[in-house]
């Protein structure tokens, strides 16, 4: 009984540090070895889910390239649609002053593992900073919470501490993520024609992300009509659980 | 000795993969259930912090977790005669369930 109540105590002490950022230095330390294992862990994870898929595949896979096939015809119409807004789009912005995520410093990392938190084999020694977005092409991946001087942490749209401004069109709401890993469009007032399916972007209020970048769809509204805020699912368009690389926007 | 190294990576290793809580807890309660107290709450505490070092977790969550578990499972074997196999199936039907479903 000594010993649990003393483990005990000692864990509860460690959560405390921790979240103070106590354990920095120890936890920098610790990274050179367990970083490694870390990342042999996640590719052999990815691997097995890439393995699994294949059979997946395999099942359905006929159905699966009749789909791809007419995906691909209709991507074909888009491209020549987005090329001209592409234009458009740049013409604006040098108007605006506002500088595309394509001509921002972005560092390459490598996921070590995504539990609670992604963890990032960057760190302080190449100049990753609390408070810094990441992204996977133009996807929000989250922002960094923590940094060591090897390693980064960086919370997640699912984590449920997670508060991100976001916008659908014009309309504002937040973005934050719930106890069982989804994430929900909520404080948009009522009656302003979100439907399902749309974009939400990062606001860029606050600055405490990046503005532009895809969080999500819109998917299926979780509010009464009697609500005072419409609140809806976000579908997300990326398995954070099976990234490999993701970029840091260092300015 | 190597056995229960073993048993700490493996717990980490299952936390890591599976991602759920059910089959971490039940080696600690396997552990718990053939070994003594002493070794299972041990094993929770290595285990639990090599978990939250893989994982990027707030270092001692998963200990805090574990410790509990297996002290309630001692407590619960040392009170009534509950036979550690069943309580050990449970926890890997509940991960099943947890796996499958949500």
């Amino acid at each position: 009984m000594r010993i649990f109540l003393a483990l005990l105590a000692l864990s509860v002490a460690l959560v405390i540090l921790d979240s103070r950022g106590v354990l920095l230095p120890a936890k920098s330390a610790v990274a050179l070895v367990t970083a490694p294992i870390e990342y042999s862990l996640y590719q052999a994870k990815l691997g097995v889910f890439d393995w699994l898929s294949f059979f997946k595949f395999w099942r359905s896979g006929e159905a699966r390239i009749k789909n791809l096939e007419q995906r691909n015809l209709e991507l074909l119409t888009f491209e020549k649609q987005a090329k001209v807004l592409e234009e458009e789009n740049s013409q604006l912005r040098g108007q605006l002053g506002v500088r595309s995520l394509a001509a921002k410093k972005l560092l390459p990392a490598t996921v070590l593992g995504v539990g609670q938190t992604m963890e990032l084999a960057v760190g302080s020694r190449d100049d990753v900073r609390v408070g810094m977005t990441v992204v996977s092409l133009d996807n929000l991946v989250g922002r960094v919470t923590q940094v060591t001087a090897t390693t980064s942490f960086v919370q997640l749209p699912t984590d449920s501490g997670a508060k991100i401004p976001v916008k659908v069109g014009r309309v504002s709401g937040l973005a934050m993520g719930q106890f069982d890993a989804s994430v929900v469009l909520d404080r948009v007032a009522q009656n302003e024609g979100i439907n399902t399916g749309d974009i939400v972007l990062t606001s860029g209020e606050g600055s405490s992300y990046v503005p532009n970048l895809i969080v999500g769809k819109v998917g299926k509204s979780e509010s009464a009509k009697t609500d005072i805020f419409s609140r809806f699912q976000i579908e997300l368009p990326v398995d954070y659980g099976r990234l490999s690389t993701v970029f840091v926007i260092l300015d | 000795m190597i056995g229960y190294a073993l048993a700490i990576i493996g717990l980490a290793f299952l936390q890591t993969f599976v991602a759920g809580w059910s089959l971490p807890v039940g080696l600690v309660l396997w552990v718990a259930g053939r070994q003594n107290a002493r070794q299972a709450y041990w094993l929770a505490f290595g285990g639990g912090i090599l978990t939250d070092l893989l994982t990027g977790r707030i270092v001692g969550m998963s200990a805090v977790f574990f410790l509990v578990a297996a002290g309630l499972v001692l407590a619960i074997k040392s009170r009534f005669e509950v036979n550690w196999r069943w309580l050990l199936a449970i926890f890997l039907l509940c991960e099943i369930v947890s796996y499958r479903f949500f």
